[in-house]
């Protein structure tokens, strides 16, 4: 050893010093003060706190059964998506499943598409008009064609739709386990079920809960599904907090629900977060091998697995191909949910590309993704290292949770927030006034994208093996060295799909470009929002379609060039 | 040098009598940038002005956005305004901007006076320039004329209507903004809650107890020509009737009530605390006149405001916005919709 690295008492680093202005900075002045100023104006700006909006949400039979749906779907969800989302995880990475590569491109296509589309989609299948609806009504004509409404309903699309998260972070967490662990497990004469659940699926655990968070954040927020087959028994909270929250003086209502949502998601985030800390779980063996895929044993499960997998990927598959299919129709026929050679037409493409060809709005939507991408991605990474180095201080625990601060509010708020503090001069913003700039919307788009992006990067950094560190230290690394050559490279699959998921979801942003946006330079969320609401144009409901396909082709080159690649770095050793 | 001065003072009132005699479409920009913010540049129109305005000197940056947004950002903006000239939107905005002072008045462009009487604002803080027409209508092939509503009030008073109207779930939209004030207006009571009497939220609660709520993501006349759905009346907007007609196949008819029907009034306004206000009233004076609202109107299928460019409309946009106008107290309904909007998604939507 050259350099006896601990032994030195080394001066204070002023590198460290800056990164600890710098956060203390960016979360008072980027998390807390807008949030603060915002809450400040819609609550006392007409004479202090009262507590009327908390009797008016009281005294609301919709606003009280909205938000109980919201709290029955969060954790069912939770349960039914990471059932599935494990099942999917262990047909395509664990067992030896015949056709598992194509299988996996159906399950992945969740990551391409969401929201008001993808919830058509499923009613194309399911809804009153549908194929397996008008199918069903041949075999029992007496059935309710409404049959596909309610919490059911809700749960099931939701259940399909919300496990783009397990096909990237726990597929990562899977090709983590050290093969090694499994086969010795095996010597000692474990059965297939006993290593799954011993060995396995310990390791997945960290990950398992970033994502079980997420999801349940995902169903305590829905807002397509339940507004579109929730019928009037099963709509949720979060539609509501959204038209409050862009109506002058109902925004005070918004606030509270959001916060009552928000406090829920730090709740269980506070409960996780305990649970992850008793245990680090940790493959042990110093030389991983890669996982060796699990031929199933018992034929008749084989079999029920095959079927299982096929069945799922149908699920999956069939709505996706239904939009693509629909997209080449009017809305006459979409609405109608009937496919007709007569009616197909390529007219909509025709007028999105011409209405789109002034292309700058993808350039500027590009760049601003990218950057913000690339931005939260670093703030985040240099915001665990330090967490992690310094397990267990109060300071590092409040920065952590800070991230989380834009979890508490919707969007549009946080929006609102900043610009109604940064159109006059703040001290703390180096007295520059941000509306108006190209700067504001780069800083919202950053604020919305941190909690995910600490959360699950904080999983990753869990998931990592702290001899690799203490390896490198003992050959005489220094810090910085070791975290650039040997920490991040082993996290960078993780970031990087990350910061693919973060790109694709800013691409389309409506909510905060809506508010923040540079008149000269309008952003591609904001361009197709106007598109498909034009009042001048009757054909919005075509153009939807068209637009979804346009972003399934985009967010699927996207995830091919940076989670493609990560995919593969990740396989190596 | 005496006699250059004045010479130079001389060419100096010239040009500025010039300018001054320039009126309507012969205003001329000073390329002066103006930012601009509507909710009416869809379909091209923000380009199509861009470009026209470009013609005659004007530099414009357009902003182009939800009525709501467009609302929320001036506010939100107000310490330091970016928006100059604001157009599009409709009364209950116009009424609120100025009741928070953040609109300047100005004096009537030389187009005012072609405006149809009432749509300006008495007060000169926006002039109009396209109107719209909020109606109720229904699928004529399915309801006949006899059998139709007259009025809104038909639907929820009526049993043949119980469940054949769309109700709305989202209540930011203006079309359904002036379809609720037409309604509440009718019964407004100072001592009433929120300046309505009981009898008028009586009458909200019917109408969301008996109509059938939209679907989000399927539009109005998706719902007509569904054989699964029930609706087969709700709101439309006048230009928007024939286009939609075209594009479902179905043939429109509209209720004519008794008491009008309300307008959504576009109009132009300056955002006060611009700094280009001299090219903003140069913009405003060119952007009002008969020649440039008849284009628009021509390219776009609008209805001007401006009586002479309203002969430019097509036929049916004319016989659509003869429907005469309800009688409503803009200002109350500003002051208040927000308020009745909550009310009515807290207490009547089921």
């Amino acid at each position: 050893m050259t350099r006896p690295v601990s032994l030195q008492k080394r001066p204070i680093s002023w590198g460290k010093v800056l990164i600890m202005v710098f956060f203390t900075w960016f979360v008072l002045a980027c998390l807390v003060l807008p949030n603060l100023n915002l809450i400040r104006q819609v609550f006392f700006s007409e004479g202090g706190l009262t507590i009327k909006p908390f009797q008016k949400l009281l005294k609301s039979k919709r606003a009280m059964k909205a938000l109980r749906n919201s709290f029955v779907l969060a954790p069912t969800l939770s349960l039914t998506v990471g059932l599935v989302g494990i099942s999917l995880v262990l047909i395509t990475e664990y067992f030896d499943i015949k056709g598992s590569a194509v299988l996996r491109l159906g399950y992945m296509t969740t990551l391409i598409y969401g929201g008001v589309t993808l919830v058509s989609g499923y009613k194309f299948i399911y809804g009153d008009s549908g194929v397996l609806t008008q199918l069903l009504i041949q075999l029992f004509p007496n059935m309710n064609i409404k049959w596909f409404q309610g919490y059911g309903a809700v749960l099931f699309v939701m259940t399909f739709s919300c496990t783009s998260n397990h096909m990237i972070f726990l597929r990562n967490a899977m090709r983590t386990v050290d093969f090694q662990t499994v086969e010795a497990a095996r010597n000692m004469g474990a059965s297939q079920w006993r290593i799954l659940t011993r060995v396995v699926l310990p390791v997945m655990l960290p990950s398992l809960f970033a994502v079980t968070i997420l999801t349940f954040i995902t169903g305590l927020s829905a807002m397509s599904a339940p507004m579109m087959v929730g019928g009037t028994n099963f709509q949720t909270i979060n539609p509501m907090i959204k038209d409050f929250a862009n109506t002058q003086t109902s925004k005070d209502l918004a606030i509270i629900l959001a916060l009552i949502l928000g406090l829920a998601t730090m709740l269980l985030i506070l409960v996780m977060s305990r649970i992850e800390k008793r245990g680090h779980y940790m493959s042990v063996s110093k030389a991983k091998t890669k996982i060796v895929k699990q031929k199933i044993n018992n034929p008749v499960v084989n079999v029920l697995v095959h079927i299982y997998a096929y069945a799922l990927f149908i699920i999956y598959v069939m709505p996706v191909v239904l939009i693509i299919l629909f997209s080449f129709t009017d809305s006459k026929s979409i609405a109608l949910r009937q496919l007709s050679f007569s009616s197909f037409t390529l007219e909509n493409y025709k007028y999105l590309i011409e209405s789109l060809s002034n292309y700058k709005p993808f350039v500027v939507s590009i760049v601003y993704s990218a950057l913000a991408a690339l931005i939260v991605g670093s703030i985040v990474v240099i915001a665990c290292r330090l967490i992690q180095k310094n397990r267990g201080k109060k300071i590092f625990t409040t920065l952590e949770y800070s991230m989380m601060i834009p979890w508490l509010l919707p969007t549009t708020m946080i929006a609102l927030g900043l610009m109604m503090t940064f159109n006059v001069k703040q001290p703390y913003m180096f007295n520059q006034v941000l509306t108006g700039t190209l700067l504001i919307l780069l800083i919202g788009y950053v604020i919305v994208k941190l909690p995910f992006t600490m959360r699950m990067t904080k999983a990753a950094f869990f998931g990592l093996d702290d001899a690799l560190e203490d390896a490198s230290k003992n050959l005489g690394a220094g810090e910085l060295y070791t975290f650039r050559r040997v920490i991040f490279p082993v996290l960078l699959p993780t970031v990087m799909a990350i910061a693919a998921l973060n790109f694709n979801g800013l691409l389309q942003d409506y909510d905060m470009s809506a508010f923040l946006y540079h008149p000269l330079n309008k952003t591609l969320g904001v361009q197709i929002k106007s598109l498909t609401d034009d009042m001048g144009n009757p054909n919005g409901l075509a153009l939807t379609f068209v637009y979804a396909v346009l972003m399934m082709i985009i967010s699927s080159v996207v995830l091919y060039f940076v989670y493609g690649r990560g995919g593969k770095d990740n396989m190596k050793e | 040098m005496k006699k250059l001065i004045a010479l130079v003072l001389s060419l100096i009132m010239v040009f500025s009598l010039s300018c001054a005699i320039a009126e309507g479409a012969d205003t001329k920009g000073t390329g002066v940038a103006l930012t601009i913010y509507t909710n009416s540049g869809s379909s091209g129109r923000a380009d199509w002005l861009t470009q026209r305005a470009a013609e005659d000197g004007f530099k414009l940056a357009i902003l182009e956005e939800g009525a709501g947004a467009v609302q929320q950002r001036i506010i939100g903006e107000a310490a330091n305004p970016i928006c100059d000239v604001v157009f599009g939107l409709n009364a209950i905005i116009w009424n609120d901007l100025i009741s928070r002072d953040l609109l300047v008045p100005y004096a009537a462009p030389s187009w005012a006076d072609e405006v149809s009487a009432g749509l300006n604002d008495p007060n000169g803080y926006y002039y109009a320039i396209v109107k719209q027409a909020i109606l109720l209508a229904y699928d004529a092939n399915q309801v006949s004329e006899a059998d139709a509503p007259k009025d809104w009030l038909d639907l929820w008073n009526d049993e043949k209507f119980y469940g054949k109207y769309e109700t709305q779930i989202k209540l930011t939209g203006g079309t359904t903004r002036n379809v609720i004030a037409g309604v509440l207006c009718r019964y407004l009571d100072p001592n009433g809650e929120l300046g309505v009497s009981e009898e008028g939220w009586k009458q909200m609660e019917l109408y969301y107890e008996h109509g059938t709520l939209a679907e989000s993501g399927v539009d109005l006349y998706a719902q007509m020509i569904n054989k699964n759905s029930p609706v087969l009346m709700g709101q439309m907007w006048s230009s928007g009737v024939t286009q939609y007609d075209a594009t479902y196949g179905v043939k429109s008819g509209v209720a004519i009530p008794e008491v009008g029907v309300p307008y959504a009034v576009e109009g132009v306004g300056i955002v006060n605390g611009t700094k280009n206000m001299e090219e903003a009233l140069r913009f405003i004076e060119w952007f009002g006149s008969a020649q440039i609202q008849g284009e628009w109107a021509e390219k776009f299928g609008t209805m001007p405001a401006n009586e002479i460019a309203a002969l430019k409309a097509d036929a049916v946009q004319q016989q659509l916005c003869a429907i005469p106008a309800q009688n409503i107290d803009w200002a109350i309904v500003a002051e208040y919709i927000d308020e009745w909007c909550e009310k009515i998604m807290l207490e009547y939507m089921p």
